[in-house]
């Protein structure tokens, strides 16, 4: 085992504890207005580390992104096609074991900058927003994200 | 019965109920808190509560939990062409409003726990949890809601 790897092997059993303490220490600090811009920025960056390729179709969306998500054991998404919206609906995320459940209020910020993030790269113009519909999580329920045309805040 | 302060900053409604009772408002209650103790200031009229919900998500079942690598709805729809689809409907403001305000008459508390209200203009978002707390005051139990 080379002193590198020793050095940044991911060392996971702990991980979560650690992030856990990380959320509530920001969540004493934040607004949940200003942790959702915090995680959404961190989804963004995420975004970055794993590129959606070859996606050319709706379907191709869900499953190379439900693919890239289930191989880091962060859920899977199903994508449903509306007249006004595609919406995205995340199963089985880890946003409770990660942040506690009274973090579910601002944490599925994370996968909404994620998604938007992958959408704008596969095509999503600047007039398409990808918003989380309802901010009311329910643990073990479905996380609804919606991209659909948007009236921009001043 | 119940002390009514009215926080505007906020825009919370700040209870304080002489004596808490887990049923929905009846006018019988009106009377039988008035005789335990005259309000400091007079309640607002009562209006059915005004539960604004999300656009379009009436249609929408949140409870789904679908299985992984089932067959995709819309497999063979191009993203590129739905992007354009989507970028030529009219624009109009998405639902993220979440307000379950209920009128304090109501004696609607403890469905209020846990509830959040939204700032209607979506963006960005602002949430506020609501918490019920209580004490003892003189053996009768007051609560407070609070942000």
């Amino acid at each position: 085992m080379s002193k590198k790897y020793q050095k940044t092997r991911p060392r996971v059993l702990g991980a979560p504890e650690a992030i856990g303490a990380l959320a509530d220490v920001l969540a004493t600090q934040l607004s949940h207005e200003e942790l959702r811009a915090v995680f959404y920025s961190v989804g963004t960056k995420l975004a970055e580390s794993f590129a959606l390729e070859q996606v050319e179709t709706v379907g191709d969306f869900e499953a190379k992104a439900s693919q890239a998500l289930l191989q880091r054991d962060w859920g899977w998404i199903k994508v449903e096609e509306r007249l006004e919206s595609l919406d995205i609906w995340l199963n089985d995320a880890p946003l409770q074991a990660w942040f506690g459940e009274a973090s579910l209020i601002w944490s599925a910020a994370i996968f909404e900058g994620l998604f938007a993030s992958w959408l704008q790269s596969l095509g999503a113009g600047e007039g398409l927003e990808l918003r989380q519909v309802v901010t009311e999580v329910d643990p073990g329920e479905a996380i609804l994200f919606r991209l659909s045309r948007q009236l921009k805040s001043s | 019965m119940a002390k009514l302060e009215t926080d505007v900053e906020s825009l919370l409604k700040f209870a304080k109920v002489g004596e808490f009772k887990y049923r929905p408002f009846a006018k019988s209650d009106e009377a039988e808190a008035g005789e335990m103790n005259a309000p400091q200031i007079a309640p607002e009229p009562v209006q059915p509560p005004r539960v604004a919900k999300p656009i379009d998500v009436a249609t929408v079942d949140r409870a789904r939990f679908v299985e992984p690598n089932s067959a995709p709805q819309s497999a063979k729809t191009s993203l590129s062409e739905k992007f354009a689809v989507l970028a030529s409907q009219p624009t109009k403001v998405s639902g993220r409003l979440i307000l379950k305000k209920h009128s304090f008459a109501k004696r609607a508390l403890p469905s209020l726990q846990n509830s959040m209200i939204a700032d209607p203009k979506d963006k960005p978002l602002i949430a506020v949890f609501l918490r019920l707390d209580s004490e003892n005051v003189g053996g009768k139990k007051r609560l407070y809601l609070t942000k």
